[in-house]
């Protein structure tokens, strides 16, 4: 699991996120995905639908659970990458 | 799954068999005689590729074998076998194996939400005591939530399937459940507070999926389904897994997620195995009317001869849009199939004709409002028109053969024609009652056997017209949500106590439905004031899954009946009120309010859960 990875993730998940976050609402590491971004479930599925075509991954429902910041998400990205 | 196979061909719409149409004295014959021919499952994944193949001689094969296997555990007849119901081979298996060896299924949701872990574990956990599980199954992914979820309850065996499997197998005759046992409990809505188990019999299914396949659908040699509705959802699990079973029909199957996230799929789909039947909410055809690029698809939709829609309120232009959209892929509008049931029913209650379309009824809104009577505006001149409020609603038909629909006044009293009142359902189809649950059945079902469905709707010339549903529930996206569930919520937190929130739904600007909690806060303090309700918004958001607009009130501003109990139906009016006066659009009500004087405690828990198709 290298830096440069996760930086690289991170960035492009925070392009992908810009366009469901709300005017104004920085994408940060701790920047949490309902309360800051108010994301629905439709929206979520959404939102997996693009980080899934972005990286060619199949995210797994279940990691949506524990799933609150964008830091936890480019982990699980992160993860699931390395494993793909 | 031992199912899966090296050469991947779907199963073929030719089932090669003569067609029955449900009538079979229980599932485990249906299956039995569907196993003769070469029809059956299949399944695809988030790209559209198909998986698994499960041709119902398989699972034949294989629900017998799991049968006898779970017989090992030695459990009394009519045990309640748990099942985490996702769109996977598995699932048919431990239903089947659960109607051979004489146990009732119990499918449980397999949906969760963006960090809604510890909600999740709660409503499993509920629903598992509730339903008193002898044994619980899920997939190596969902096995977590469930092992945490029973956690010190007793159960004899939770699992994954693997786990199942290496039960050993007995060797004894099979006695599978028969018409008069109850088939399976269905839980309905999204409640966690208030699961209940619909009791359904063999007889009362196998009615339904008669009516459904020879009256509602008219299911012939050449039909196809296509779904993508989840396993624990009534029409998921009737609908397209039963029905399609007892009609020896080839399914083709989407899990639910992927088609959340990729709804074109449902339409390739159709289009690659020439579908037939398929069914959705309205919201389903919205995400794909929404999704769908005319320039850049290639859809063949001309084989989609129903295109059934229901589970929430059904807005024509919805419908409308979809077909006007699909049109040049061969979709007919003519397709649409309006509907309307309820898990208390086994699923269906009336169809509207097939191959005719949506068919609406135009009435005056304001007359509807003002004096629960539907007039219609055709008649009125145009002067009249000009000045008239017009809501069209869609007919949802006449009820199946044996069924009988009756729309009374609070009173019990049954109305005449066009006028608005509760609809009461009676036939062989409807549920034995809520399991271990008497006081709840009591409340929505009589003696004489009338099912109270708590919708709120008129009849003309026999064709029934929704108007507005019970009450109180909620529903966005095609889901129900309790009002209580998200006031449970609200109420967890130190500044809110029981009796100040209150949610309701009201119509938003594109005509759907949103979410609004009404909270009594005494403190004026800004900071504080926005601080509460971005948790608040945020706890529904996590536990919930859905967008919800919270308003802020002073103290004593909720209106009560006259038993002190929340009047949610006053709630909502003094919400629109409010937004009127701050200069926003009107907007119409959901439902005309009854004024019936009942304690709306009683109405709320007399309500049944699910419901199906307006």
């Amino acid at each position: 699991m290298t830096t440069s990875q996760y930086n690289d993730i991170f960035q492009q998940v925070e392009g992908l996120l810009l366009q469901y976050a709300p005017q104004q609402v920085p994408i940060q590491e701790d920047t949490d995905l309902i309360n800051d971004l108010g994301l629905d479930s439709l929206r979520v599925m959404d939102m997996l639908n693009e980080v899934e075509d972005v990286f060619d991954i199949t995210y797994p429902i279940n990691d949506l659970a524990s799933l609150h910041t964008v830091k936890d998400f480019v982990l699980q990205i992160q993860k699931i990458v390395e494993n793909s | 799954m031992t199912g899966a196979m090296n050469f991947l061909n779907p199963t073929p719409t030719e089932s090669h068999v003569p067609l029955r149409t449900a009538d079979f004295p229980s599932l485990a014959e249906a299956l039995d005689y569907a196993a003769k021919g070469t029809s059956g499952f299949n399944f695809y994944d988030g790209r559209g590729k198909l998986r698994t193949v499960l041709p119902y001689t398989l699972l034949q094969q294989e629900a017998r074998t799991l049968a006898k296997r779970l017989l090992a555990l030695q459990l009394t007849r009519g045990s309640r076998v748990a099942i985490i119901a996702e769109t996977h081979p598995d699932f048919p298996r431990f239903f089947f194996a659960c109607q051979y060896a004489g146990y009732t299924p119990v499918p449980l949701p397999a949906a969760i939400h963006l960090g809604g872990h510890k909600a999740y574990v709660e409503q499993l956990r509920g629903l598992l005591a509730k339903s008193q599980a002898a044994v619980a199954v899920a997939s190596a992914e969902f096995l977590p939530y469930l092992l945490e979820a029973t956690k010190g309850l007793e159960l004899k065996l939770v699992g994954t399937p693997q786990t199942f499997d290496e039960l050993t197998e007995q060797p004894v005759e099979l006695h599978p459940l028969q018409s008069e046992e109850t088939a399976y409990l269905q839980y309905t809505s999204g409640s966690t507070l208030f699961p209940r188990g619909v009791m359904v019999s063999g007889a009362a299914v196998m009615h339904n999926l008669a009516g459904i396949i020879r009256d509602g659908l008219k299911v012939h040699n050449g039909d196809r389904c296509v779904s993508w509705l989840p396993y624990y959802h009534d029409m998921g699990l009737v609908g397209f897994v039963l029905a399609p079973l007892a009609a020896q029909l080839s399914v083709d199957y989407l899990a639910t997620r992927d088609f959340a996230m990729r709804p074109r799929l449902w339409l390739s789909l159709m289009t690659n195995n020439q579908g037939t039947i398929s069914f959705g909410p309205p919201f389903g055809y919205e995400l794909c009317t929404r999704r769908v690029r005319n320039d850049a698809e290639q859809f063949d939709l001309s084989a989609w001869r129903v295109a059934g829609v229901g589970a929430e309120t059904i807005r024509i232009e919805i419908l409308d849009a979809f077909a006007e959209k699909l049109a040049p892929f061969g979709f007919d509008r003519k397709a649409f199939l309006a509907s309307y049931g309820m898990a208390e029913c086994s699923l269906a209650v009336s169809f509207a004709p097939l191959g005719q379309g949506a068919m609406v009824d135009e009435i005056d809104a304001e007359h509807l409002s003002a004096q629960q009577e539907a007039r219609p505006v055709a008649g009125l001149s145009a002067e009249e028109l000009k000045n008239t409020h017009t809501k069209k609603l869609v007919n949802c038909g006449v009820p199946l053969p044996g069924h009988e629909i009756v729309v009374r006044d609070e009173h019990g009293m049954a109305l005449p024609d066009r006028k608005c009142g509760i609809i009461h359902v009676r036939g062989p189809s409807v549920m034995c009652g809520y399991f271990g649950d008497a006081v709840a059945t009591a409340r929505v079902l009589s003696a004489d056997g009338w099912l109270n469905t708590g919708d709120i709707g008129y009849l003309h010339k026999g064709n029934l017209m929704i108007t507005g549903r019970e009450k109180d529930m909620i529903i966005i996206n095609g889901r129900n949500f309790w009002p209580q569930d998200l006031e449970f919520h609200a109420e967890q937190q130190p500044e809110v106590r029981p009796g100040d929130a209150s949610a309701i739904s009201v119509p938003a600007e594109d005509g759907s439905e949103t979410a609004v909690m009404v909270v009594q806060y005494r403190e004026t303090n800004e900071t504080k004031r926005s601080e509460l309700s971005n948790r608040l918004a945020r706890i529904i958001r996590e536990e919930v899954g859905i967008s919800c607009i919270i308003e802020l009130v002073s103290a004593h501003t909720l209106p009560r009946t006259s038993s002190g109990k929340l009047s949610r139906a006053g709630t909502q009016r003094d919400y629109l009120r409010r937004q009127e006066e701050q200069g926003q659009q009107r907007v119409e009500p959901l439902f005309a309010e009854q004024a019936t004087g009942k304690d709306e405690a009683d109405l709320i828990l007399a309500a049944p859960g699910r419901r199906h198709a307006h």
